[in-house]
């Protein structure tokens, strides 16, 4: 049985989350949108595509995400994104069932924002691509015959 | 160095269209696994718990000159065409009260453009919540993704692509603080980037297998000679 992109998820929040300075730091890690009445600052992560790359033996899982911190302050949110880089850029994944062969970050996203009490929000993040291998498990069947003569 | 001037610019024309028909044959598969990606609005009606579209199937309309209300399915542009939109009204009236208040103000949106698109002899909806052609509400950010055809960006780079022109695209790419993202043009790159290169290898081989003129190119990229000689064509030191 293959597995998912969800391992990957999966080590990708226990990878940020074994960061004691970035754990202690943000209010949580949310997946693709963090609730009105999260305090700041906090971190978003979002699987944007996973396509499924398969050879003769192997299966390569192609992913790429969205990891963004928001939080009032830019610099903080910066700051903050640039302990995230640290963290995940050329990381090695523990990823189940799976051995990572890249993380590594491709591309900044940053933005402005207004929440729900008019204040702005600034978010920082990158777009990460995780790329993971793993062996696709072959079903194997054998036969077996005895005979016997009875004297 | 006349011939082989002519050769190239052959080959340099056959690898140019190979290229093209590969970034054409990729950018409509992308255009399709966009459009199927890209999130549709939905308008629930709470007290039923169904999706608008299901309780609006139809839409109603009051021919003014004969007062009699006519229920227009589906495709309702070729009666528009033939009576002219100014000959209908729209009395939705009970079917409106199963909609919230965005949907009614679509509803109207989509309408009016398409009466100002009759004028113009235009059909298409180019905006307004409600499609034409469907009857249905959303899907206008499905609708407006569009083909970049490809194009010669400079005399050696081709270009092709897909284009989301709505203006809260970006919003649903990349999400805000009060939605969270549906990621759909990164997708629709991320699924066919790797079809690029086998579309390319395919038209490229079609290429090199062409015969021109009942002859096959004189021209072998197999010679190492003459492919060192091609490079420098190419960056213009040898003519």
């Amino acid at each position: 049985m293959i597995s998912s992109s969800s391992r990957i998820k999966q080590a990708l929040v226990a990878t940020m989350r074994a960061e004691t300075a970035l754990r202690t730091a943000v209010n949580g890690f949310h997946e693709r949108f963090a609730p009105a009445k999260t305090n700041y600052p906090f971190v978003t992560y979002t699987r944007v595509s996973a396509p499924y790359d398969y050879d003769w033996t192997n299966l390569t899982l192609r992913t790429v995400w969205d990891i963004v911190v928001w939080s009032r302050d830019p610099v903080e949110a910066e700051t903050l994104d640039a302990l995230v880089s640290s963290v995940l850029n050329d990381a090695s994944l523990s990823v189940t069932g799976q051995s990572t062969l890249i993380c590594r970050r491709f591309d900044d996203l940053g933005d402005r924002d207004v929440d729900e009490e008019g204040q702005p929000v600034y978010m920082a993040g990158g777009t990460y691509h995780i790329w993971t291998d793993q062996i696709i498990p072959v079903r194997q069947t054998s036969s077996l015959s005895a005979a016997a003569v009875l004297v | 160095m006349g011939t082989f001037a002519l050769n190239a610019q052959k080959l340099i024309g056959a690898i140019d269209a190979a290229v093209l028909r590969a970034q054409e044959r990729t950018s409509n598969s992308m255009l399709e696994y966009a459009k199927k990606a890209a999130p549709v609005r939905k308008v629930f009606d709470k007290r039923f718990g169904k999706r608008a579209n299901d309780l609006f199937p139809t839409f109603r309309f009051r021919d003014i000159s004969t007062g009699k209300i006519t229920s227009l399915k589906g495709d309702f542009r070729q009666t528009f065409r033939e009576r002219g939109t100014g000959a209908f009204k729209l009395v939705n009236e009970r079917a409106e009260g199963f909609l919230r208040a965005e949907g009614r103000r679509s509803l109207a949106r989509g309408l009016n453009v398409e009466k100002r698109n009759r004028e113009t002899g235009d059909f298409r909806n180019t905006g307004g919540g409600v499609d034409p052609v469907t009857g249905r509400l959303g899907g206008r950010l499905r609708r407006e993704i569009a083909l970049i055809p490809s194009f010669k960006a400079s005399p050696t780079r081709r270009v092709a692509g897909i284009i989301s022109p709505t203006p809260y695209a970006i919003h649903q790419e990349f999400g805000t603080r009060h939605h969270a993202s549906q990621p759909f043009m990164r997708p629709a790159l991320h699924h066919n980037e790797r079809m690029y290169v086998a579309n390319l290898k395919a038209e490229l081989a079609s290429a090199h297998n062409v015969k021109r003129g009942g002859r096959r190119p004189s021209f072998q990229l197999d010679d190492p000679a003459k492919v060192a000689q091609f490079i420098r064509f190419l960056e213009g030191g040898d003519e």
